[in-house]
């Protein structure tokens, strides 16, 4: 089933798209500003844009992860300046807080204290950490981080100088220190922490961009030398194979940890290993995304993972404010409890990704079907941009959508900047299959 | 040459005579030459000729020593004359001189020719030749040829004018300056080219819609009156060929054509006695309106053998009603007869005697070759024991009807349960355990649903149809052991069955033949009046199995028209019966001649042999096929007839009959201007009519080939469980349309009805896309699946998805579910449920889509319910080729062919639905005043929960409708996953699972809940389950 909040856009849904149907669809949803990215002067985006009644949720600090995300959107649509920015300031602040690396990596610090390790949600105006607690252990955020600088640096736009190239190394020697592979954290959706492939593949996925931009003389000049260790090849490929050969015991699980609470045989998150992160590809991923589409596709979004107790059902009248974006990952049975199978939250962050995948697919393959998916998926995150009487406002990307009062309403970390990014990304990836498709065709 | 010589001399008398009138002084004679004759056309000759078409005269010259030797002989030249006449014989008005040339020679002499191109007139013409050495000059000497240049130079093939009543004539020709009326009494019309010969007529006024009701879309026509002078010869007119012509101002022919006579006939011999076989103590009087024939004759015989020989007898004509009688005796009971009808006939263009049965017929011989007299009412060894005292099963208002729809051959003709000489017939529905006789697995099946709250049986074609051949000897059908050795998938099964379709045992039999009489097929003996007397003791059973029996009319058609074989009122009253195009050429809405009931005769022989239904074979309610085909006028005109019957004058409770019909919205009589009987002209009638609103909310219609064969609907997918086609139907906003639709259905599909739509409005059902169209319960028929089309299972293997392409994968639970869901929402709507047998058996007919004519094979039902005929073969060729490629494979998987167990499911599902329905009259709600205060809606609006309805009916007012209950809420969760729904109100009340489902067959019915303290009901997917709230 198709559910499109926004009955404005419904003209504007096909089953069929020319590129015309795309830059009409752009037009509108810039109209209404569904792609604004207020962006912190120092170019590093709040997660969610609120308001007094929302900033309880804590959303306008900054998460790695969510940065990542946009600012690749940036780079997917052209606008590089913005990544560059958002990715250096980054930098910035790992440079800042390194040594929260030294000293996990001299062995200083005990890594199963979340809060010893780097900060992955910080203040984003001051880069400064939080006290809060948080389970700040999400390998995947500093995967993403990695993955995307050395994407920049590999496209030459971004020249590292030598402070920041020594900040750099620090991430495979800390990857290397944490065991990564191994590493139980918190990862994407930052509750229970287990071994979890969605995060390994992250870390793998920055290594392998790593090992490229390794081979750059600009970069190799500036490289190499952490406290007299060398970043070697050698090291990197060991470090990635390491990863792979967890991976491919884990995959297409997200965690087979035998705990009740870990194991985890399907979750959303693994989706971006296969896009935009590419370390996943071939059957294994089909499995993946057939693994979403068969036990985790909801009438309007896709949930994380079932059992997935965030924005349960009536969230807003079973929690106060304070606890409803609280640490629980210390004790889920807290916040499961609440859950009544089958009214998962469903989230609009992974519709966008499904669409590219797809995209990719028929790109590759040519068929049909595969086509046809990638309009769905698209069409399917294009529904879940808010209607006009939304208490949000209208033509805005939600994080998710959760029953209350028995009726799907967004949370109310909306919009989402991240929601907003991968659907920027999805339009600009029907963009190019229908270029590809009109060159075929000529 | 002697020949020429005495030519040339006759030649010398005829040329002084040619040019008569005096003025000719063109014709001086000069020097003759040798012999001028053999002109072609001849001399004398009546040519002819269409208005535009061009002329040739050939003349032949002879001079010796000249013309004989081969090529054209020199200094000779021919000239044709020719004039317009007023009179053939009278005086040239002017005349053309036209040089002929040489075309060849033709032995000794020479032949000229030429060509002309002369305007409408009479015209006579004549050749002369001349020679120079010497000079002489020779006429033709055979007379003048004659020729007549028509714009019509045959009697007209269309009948664009309309004889409205005695004295009125529409024609659209405004262009002319006189118009006449012309006939000829033995069909060879010729219509004069030049005025003055015909009737003359005078333009009255100026048609527009309300001119004459029974000719609306004569709107700005003319109305052209005959003189009184005229009016005495109007009999002889109607049986003759007639015309009307337009002549301009010079008086000559514009345009000519034929007339419809159906209104004139109608207004001189509308006839309300009796027709065909009337008795009077033991005497019968044979009766036939054929107010235009010549003639008519009583061919009588004494038995139906074809070799017994023939007794002549004329029939007396009333020239005030035009009907043809003869008073027989006793003697003539049980014989059989025919008529002989001279008669002018439209088709032909010419006087035709006919042979031909009775269209009032009461009883057929074998294959209706003869019509048979025999006394219905009265004949006690036409009825079965205790025939006029039998009790019928009671019948309270329409809203109580629920219908289940058989074919009489499909029903037993594999049920080997029945006698095998049985099967298949009349006699099959008798053995329903009484009467000392065995209950078959049918009957058993029939009186399981009677029990459960079926209380009509509605029977396809029952009257005698013209397309299976009635003498069983005569026919072949396949082998079933043979066709049972083909796969699945080929096309063998299709090819054998089609290889003898024309002469097997099986058709559905919309092919009317005779509108009163029994078909003969279904009969153990078809020659005589076995078929009557077999036919009430199918009445008799299935009455006394507690069900009412539905006949299907088929008033609309006739099977065949003009001359064919099986054609009857077309051979005693031709160009009356049928319904005709502006031009005079019968409509053909469906597979044959549309008949038109707003003629009075065709009307009466509607009411007539209706109430013969009711009267003599005690018929319950009848279903017009194809209703929309006959006017709303006398739609309501046959009710009130039926209506006003009385037991105590006609032995029947008129108010008991029931009638319905296909109301769609197409066909001639909504194209000639009618209020055709379709959904919305009946509604405010209490007429029922097919609900096809409800029947493509719930399955996506019915839409022929692919991709539209895939188009989903609430039970089978749309938008929840997409199947991979109309992806612009795959939003939520399609489903909650669909759904509002839907909810108005099941308040009976009212106009007024209104409901808190999607979009948060309160919207009337006839702004819903006109699914609510009545104005009371009564008027709709409330179905999914019926004999045309595809079975619902076989549907629905077209639109639920089949794992193909990424989609889900149907398993065979949720095949029967979705069927289930379907029948429940039929059986609970307000209205009159109507149900295809085999519906409650996951019937299939392995995918054909039209099986009128498939044969017993792909028709098959098995009341062991062991089998649903799924994947017996690729079905006919004809109406189902161009979906082989997509139906082959579905034929093949075995994971699409239901178990006994699932075909039980289904089984005991519609009797569950009935017995719910049964048990409390809040279902059956008998007026829209009921419908809008009782029935509510919940989930509904711009947040409701998608694919489930939830319905209350509430007993909370006067008068009180239900001992037991005070409201019922009736769920249905179309949907894939477990839904719950919570009512407050309901918080702490005593509210349970109706005590039918309680004790269900199917256990996820039994397993829908209710919590009280919460007020929530909890229902599985793809279920139904209806909870009852007691004090």
């Amino acid at each position: 089933m198709l559910v499109i909040q926004n009955e404005r856009l419904l003209g504007l849904l096909k089953p069929d798209y020319s590129i015309g149907d795309i830059y009409a669809l752009l037009e509108r949803l810039n109209q209404h500003g569904t792609f604004e990215f207020s962006a912190l002067p120092n170019g590093l985006f709040p997660a969610a844009m609120l308001t007094d009644d929302t900033a309880y949720t804590g959303y306008a600090n900054v998460w790695v992860r969510d940065n990542i995300h946009v600012a690749y959107a940036h780079y997917v649509i052209g606008e590089t300046d913005v990544a560059v920015k958002t990715v250096q300031t980054l930098l910035r602040y790992f440079t800042q807080h390194r040594d929260r690396f030294d000293a996990i990596i001299q062995g200083q610090a005990d890594p199963n204290v979340v809060m010893n390790r780097p900060h992955i949600r910080f203040n984003g105006q001051t880069l400064e950490e939080n006290e809060e607690k948080w389970p700040q252990a999400q390998n995947d955020a500093l995967g993403y981080f990695l993955w995307l600088y050395c994407l920049l640096v590999r496209d030459d736009l971004i020249t590292p100088a030598i402070e920041e190239v020594s900040t750099l190394a620090l991430f495979p020697f800390y990857f290397q220190a944490i065991e990564y592979w191994r590493d139980e954290d918190s990862g994407h959706w930052e509750e229970t922490r287990k071994v979890e492939a969605s995060s390994i593949g992250a870390v793998t996925a920055g290594l392998k961009v790593l090992r490229q931009v390794h081979l750059k003389p600009a970069f190799v000049n500036h490289c190499c030398q952490y406290r007299g260790q060398l970043v070697t090849l050698s090291l990197l490929d060991n470090l990635i194979a390491k990863g792979e050969q967890t991976l491919n015991a884990i995959l297409p699980a997200e965690c087979v940890q035998p705990a009740p609470d870990k194991n985890r045989p399907y979750d959303g998150a693994l989706l971006f290993l296969i896009y935009p992160l590419e370390v996943v590809k071939g059957a294994i991923a089909d499995q993946i995304l057939d693994n979403v589409l068969t036990h985790l596709t909801r009438d309007v979004g896709i949930c994380r993972y079932l059992g997935d107790s965030f924005w349960c059902a009536d969230y807003k009248q079973k929690l106060s404010g304070e606890l409803r974006t609280a640490d629980f990952s210390d004790n889920m049975a807290l916040r499961d409890q609440l859950l009544q199978p089958g009214e998962e939250a469903q989230w609009c962050i992974f519709d966008p990704i499904v669409s590219v995948i797809f995209g990719q697919k028929y790109q590759a393959t040519q068929q049909p079907i595969d086509l046809q998916q990638q309009i769905h998926h698209l069409n399917r995150a294009l529904g879940h941009v808010t209607g006009v009487d939304s208490e949000f406002g209208g033509f805005r990307c939600p994080e998710l959508y959760h029953l209350e009062n028995n009726r799907y309403t967004p949370s109310d970390a909306t919009p989402l900047l991240w929601t907003q990014a991968t659907l920027r990304i999805a339009l600009e990836m029907m963009m190019h299959t229908l270029t590809a498709m009109n060159k075929n065709s000529v | 040459m002697k020949a020429h010589w005495v030519r040339a001399v006759v030649l010398l008398f005829f040329w002084m005579c040619l040019f008569q009138g005096g003025e000719n002084s063109y014709a001086a004679p000069e020097q003759a030459v040798a012999w001028v004759g053999n002109m072609y056309p001849s001399g004398l000759s009546n040519n002819i000729l269409s208005l535009g078409k061009s002329f040739t005269v050939y003349t032949q010259v002879y001079e010796p020593m000249v013309t004989d030797f081969s090529g054209r002989g020199e200094n000779i030249s021919c000239t044709l004359y020719w004039g317009e006449v007023d009179r053939f014989g009278g005086d040239w008005n002017q005349v053309h001189v036209t040089p002929m040339t040489y075309s060849g020679d033709i032995g000794y002499n020479d032949e000229y020719g030429v060509t002309v191109t002369p305007e409408t007139g009479l015209y006579e013409f004549t050749t002369r030749c001349s020679s120079q050495k010497p000079a002489l000059v020779r006429w033709q000497n055979e007379g003048n040829g004659r020729l007549v240049v028509s714009p019509l130079p045959d009697a007209p093939t269309d009948r664009r004018a309309i004889w409205v009543n005695a004295r009125t004539i529409a024609w659209n020709q405004p262009a002319a300056t006189f118009y006449e009326l012309h006939y000829a009494t033995d069909g060879n019309l010729l219509v004069p080219v030049r005025q003055g010969e015909g009737i003359p007529l005078t333009l009255q006024q100026s048609l527009n819609w309300y001119s004459y009701p029974k000719f609306p879309y004569l709107n700005g026509y003319d109305a052209w009156r005959l003189p009184s002078a005229a009016v005495a010869a109007i009999p002889e007119i109607l049986r003759s060929e007639v015309a009307i012509a337009a002549y301009d101002a010079s008086g000559k022919l514009m345009d000519a054509t034929g007339v419809q006579l159906q209104g004139v006939l109608d207004d001189l011999y509308s006839y309300d006695g009796e027709l065909g076989v009337i008795y009077n103590n033991g005497t019968p009087t044979l009766k036939l309106w054929a107010p235009t024939a010549q003639s008519v004759v009583l061919r009588r015989f004494d038995d139906a053998n074809p070799a017994t020989s023939v007794k002549i007898e004329p029939m007396q004509f009333d020239s005030n009603t035009g009907v043809w009688s003869i008073e027989g005796n006793s003697s003539w009971d049980k014989q059989y007869y025919q008529y002989e009808v001279e008669v002018y006939t439209p088709t032909t263009r010419r006087i035709e005697t006919n042979l031909v049965t009775d269209p009032y017929s009461v009883g057929l011989s074998t294959n209706s070759r003869l019509s048979q007299i025999v006394d219905l009412e009265n004949d006690p060894s036409l009825k079965p024991e205790d025939w006029d005292n039998f009790e019928k099963p009671p019948f309270t208002v329409p809203e109580d009807m629920a219908i289940y729809e058989v074919h009489v051959r499909d029903f037993s003709r594999d049920d080997q349960s029945v006698p095998a000489e049985h099967r298949g017939l009349f006699k099959a529905f008798t053995y329903n355990g009484l009467n000392d006789k065995p209950m078959s697995d049918g009957m058993r099946h029939l009186m399981n649903l009677a029990k459960a709250g079926l209380t009509h049986i509605h029977l396809l074609p029952v009257f005698d149809f013209a397309s299976v051949e009635e003498s069983v000897d005569t026919r072949i059908d396949p082998n079933a052991r043979v066709l049972a050795s083909f796969a699945a998938d080929t096309v063998q099964q299709q090819a054998i069955i089609g290889s003898i379709r024309g002469a097997d045992s099986f058709n559905w039999g919309y092919d009317p033949y005779h509108y009163g009489v029994p078909e003969g097929s279904y009969s153990t003996e078809p020659r005589d009046q076995t078929r009557i007397i077999e036919f009430r003791e199918m009445v008799q059973a299935l009455n006394q199995s507690g069900l009412r029996v539905v006949l299907d009319m088929v008033y609309n058609h006739t099977f065949a028209n003009g001359l064919y074989t099986q054609a009857v009122l077309d051979k005693v009253v031709p160009g009356y019966y049928h319904r005709y195009t502006r031009e005079g050429y019968p409509h053909s809405s469906s597979c044959c001649a549309d008949t038109a009931v707003e003629f009075d005769m065709m009307q009466k022989l509607m009411v007539d042999t209706m109430m013969r239904w009711i009267k003599a074979y005690k018929i319950d309610a009848f279903r017009f096929d194809l209703m929309n085909l006959l006017t709303a006028q006398r739609m309501i005109e046959l009710k009130e007839k039926v209506q006003s019957l009385t037991v105590e004058q006609d032995g029947v409770d008129g108010e008991s009959i029931y009638i319905y019909g296909e109301g769609w919205d197409f066909g001639s009589a909504r194209d000639n201007g009618f209020y055709h009987a379709n959904q919305y002209n009946m509604a405010g009638t209490g007429v029922g009519t097919f609900n096809d609103k409800i029947r493509d909310a719930l399955h996506g219609g019915y839409a022929g080939d692919f991709p539209n064969s895939h188009r989903q609907g609430f039970i089978n997918g749309l938008a929840y469980d997409w199947n991979g086609y109309f992806y612009n139907e795959r939003f939520r906003n399609d489903l909650r349309t669909l759904t509002d639709r839907l909810r108005i259905n099941l308040a009976g599909s009212l106009q007024t009805y209104k409901i808190l739509d999607q979009n948060g409005h309160y919207t009337e059902g006839r702004s819903l896309n006109g699914a609510g169209y009545t104005r009371d319960p009564q008027e709709t028929v409330n179905y999914l699946s019926k004999h045309d089309n595809e079975t619902l299972y076989d549907l629905n293997l077209f639109k639920m998805p089949l794992g193909e392409s990424g989609m889900a994968v149907t398993s065979m639970i949720e095949r029967v579910r979705s069927q289930n869901m379907g029948l429940s929402l039929v059986g609970l709507s307000q209205g009159i449920p109507f149900f295809h047998m085999g519906s409650d058996m996951l019937r299939s007919k392995s995918l054909d889509r039209n099986s009128y004519d498939s044969g017993d094979w792909f028709n098959r039902v098995d009341f062991t319910y062991q089998d649903n005929n799924f994947g017996v073969g690729l079905p006919p060729a004809w109406s189902n080729q161009s979906r082989w490629s997509e139906m082959a494979p579905l034929l093949v998987n075995p994971s699409l062919k239901p178990d006994q167990h699932d075909i039980l499911a289904s089984v005991h599902h519609l009797q569950e639905i009935l017995k719910i329905r049964q048990s409390s009259k809040l279902f059956r709600l008998e007026t829209a005043t009921d419908i809008k205060s009782r029935v509510h809606f919940h989930n509904t609006g711009p947040n409701q929960k998608d694919g489930l309805i939830v319905m209350s009916i509430s007993d909370d007012r006067l008068p009180k409708l239900d001992p037991n209950y005070k409201e019922i809420i009736a769920i249905f969760n179309a949907s894939k996953s477990t839904q719950n729904w919570s009512m407050p109100s309901l918080r702490g009340a005593n509210v349970s699972l109706h005590p039918v489902q309680a004790e269900s067959y199917d256990e996820a019915v039994r397993m829908a809940s209710f919590t009280p303290e919460t007020g929530e009901f909890h229902v599985p997917s793809r279920t139904t389950a209806v909870f009852v709230v007691t004090e």
